[in-house]
């Protein structure tokens, strides 16, 4: 039995979609029976972890006996037929509560499913729960004074990150073989970071937003968190494709998004930045990343240093979203705003008064940092970045010291836990984050990748590369505590 | 630049805007100085001549047959 289980018998639990999936199609294994291993297995740990909103147990076993019947009818559906999934609680599945992790939206209930859920559906997956998050995806640490603080299932006195916490929790801990998250700035892959697993934004527009709750509509994306790079592709597969009614939504064709993985990286170039994003950055964290880099080298991979423009100023024009997301909650903030933690209200109001001029200034100086990635990936096919500076940070720190410099993490987007990420978000390329090793405390490092628009299958190709040196996925031993 | 909990208050009277009582117009001015002495780095530099990069194009909107 591998280490990190108990007693229990939750071998399929632990498998990865694309181990699972085969089991599945050949009727070795039902999917009740993964739900018979699941289920017990959730309710063990979710009082510590705290990654679910809600569970959906009774329908997810109502799905599982359709799909079991179904299956052995002969009508299996594909990949996720069977496989129990869960999404984020700012994503819509119509008839059940999408709180977005704040009280003021208990009530709110979708009368619609998202277009990933639908997907999701069409295809047969169990959906198993809504996901604890970040209050309003408005923040890196996913502890929720409403539905529970979420903990770290590698160290249950970190955070998990955020603003998808629980499914970086649950993904992490083997609660889930997957989690549909939301990233406007990082909040997919921090979590992923953070609690060892891997998380992918693609790029803006190949995934429809629509049915998600959006703060920001030039940079928020839905994106897989799973255990595996195979398994990440597999999802985003599912998820990818045109959607006529999200104007983000791009009318492109879907490539196979697993169809390099596996190739070596012989004609790949690796750009590493030279400024920003290895300015702020923990030793532990560093040593990790360089030597992910270095056994992407070793792989065949041409390193080229790079060096990308207004890095520094770039902040601010992420940091624009306050006003967005004044006018997003506008009708709560006015009726409800006594349900809404103070830190989040006060960030909210103050997006009000950013002075218009301003707000154009960064929108100009966003398509300028645009152009100097674009320029950047005409020299080379993946850019390689911390996907943060330190490991999960604990539950009730303050502030952090990288070098010798505190960093105060302020409770409004949290400055330095999220600076290499954002800038995914605002130029829309596609990133993703996966597991290089292991840092402060044991916790889990990962690096990050960029790619170009729309060429993620490069970015997978690398991606499985850097997981193919690490050793096998380790499930977190939280029986032993 | 120093923004005061009045100057907001001013802002809100004049302009409009979601409404704040004493004691978040107090724990709001900070927030605010912080976010706007963020943005004034941007006075740095020259953009009159760079295009935003929120672009309606042409053929958005439904146009092309879609939304």
């Amino acid at each position: 039995m591998m280490a990190g289980f108990p007693a229990m018998d939750d071998s399929l639990a632990r498998l990865s979609i694309a181990e699972l999936a085969p089991l599945i199609e050949t009727r070795e294994v039902s999917p009740v029976e993964v739900l018979d291993q699941l289920i017990p297995r959730i309710e063990l740990y979710q009082p510590r972890l705290q990654g679910f909103i809600l569970s959906l147990f009774d329908t997810a076993r109502e799905s599982a006996l359709v799909r079991e019947k179904a299956i052995g009818r002969g009508d299996y559906l594909g990949v996720f037929d069977g496989i129990p999934v869960a999404i984020k609680d700012n994503i819509a599945l119509a008839g059940v509560p999408a709180t977005a992790g704040a009280r003021a939206c208990a009530e709110s209930i979708p009368f619609e499913d998202a277009a990933v859920v639908t997907r999701l559906k069409n295809a047969g997956a169990i959906l198993i729960g809504k996901e604890n998050m970040h209050e309003f995806a408005a923040g890196g640490r996913s502890n929720n004074p409403h539905f529970g603080v979420v903990t770290n299932p590698w160290d249950e006195t970190r955070i998990p990150g955020g603003s998808s916490g629980g499914g970086g929790a649950n993904v992490a801990a083997g609660l889930s073989f997957c989690s549909l998250g939301t990233d406007v700035g990082g909040s997919v892959r921090y979590p992923a970071h953070c609690c060892g697993v891997v998380g992918m934004k693609a790029t803006f527009g190949r995934v429809s937003q629509r049915g998600s709750l959006l703060t920001w509509f030039h940079g928020d994306h839905i994106g897989p968190i799973t255990r595996t790079v195979k398994d990440s592709a597999l999802v985003l597969q599912l998820c990818a494709g045109h959607d006529p009614r999200d104007a983000s939504s791009r009318d492109l064709p879907v490539p196979d998004f697993s169809a390099l993985l596996g190739r070596d990286l012989r004609g790949i170039r690796i750009g590493r930045p030279i400024n920003f994003f290895f300015d702020v950055i923990g030793d532990d964290v560093k040593q990790c990343v360089n030597g992910a880099i270095d056994k992407l080298c070793e792989q065949g991979a041409e390193l080229v240093d790079i060096e990308l423009p207004l890095l520094d100023y770039s902040r601010s024009a992420w940091l624009v979203m306050a006003v967005e997301t004044a006018v997003t909650h506008e009708h709560l903030l006015r009726e409800r705003r006594d349900e809404i933690s103070d830190d989040l209200v006060l960030g909210m109001l103050a997006g009000q008064f950013i002075p218009a001029r301003q707000y154009i200034k960064a929108r100009k100086l966003q398509r300028l940092v645009k152009e100097g990635f674009a320029a950047a990936m005409n020299e080379v096919d993946v850019i390689v970045t911390p996907t943060s500076p330190v490991v999960a940070p604990r539950i009730d720190a303050d502030s952090i010291v990288i070098g010798d410099v505190e960093y105060e993490l302020k409770l409004i987007r949290d400055e330095v836990l999220g600076r290499d990420t954002y800038l995914a978000n605002l130029t829309g390329m596609p990133a993703i984050s996966i597991p290089c090793g292991r840092g402060e405390g044991d916790m889990p490092v990962g690096v990050q990748l960029m790619g170009r628009p729309f060429e993620e299958p490069i970015l997978y190709q690398v991606a499985a590369a850097c997981e193919q040196a690490q050793p096998a996925y380790e499930f977190p031993p939280l029986d032993k505590r | 630049m120093h923004i005061t909990p009045e100057t907001l208050a001013a802002i809100l009277k004049e302009f409009g805007g979601i409404s704040m009582d004493e004691s978040e117009l107090a724990r709001v001015a900070p927030v605010v100085e912080a976010f706007v002495t963020e943005f004034s780095r941007l006075d740095e530099l020259d953009l009159a001549e760079v295009q935003s990069a929120l672009q309606l194009r042409a053929d958005d909107g439904g146009f092309s047959g879609h939304g």
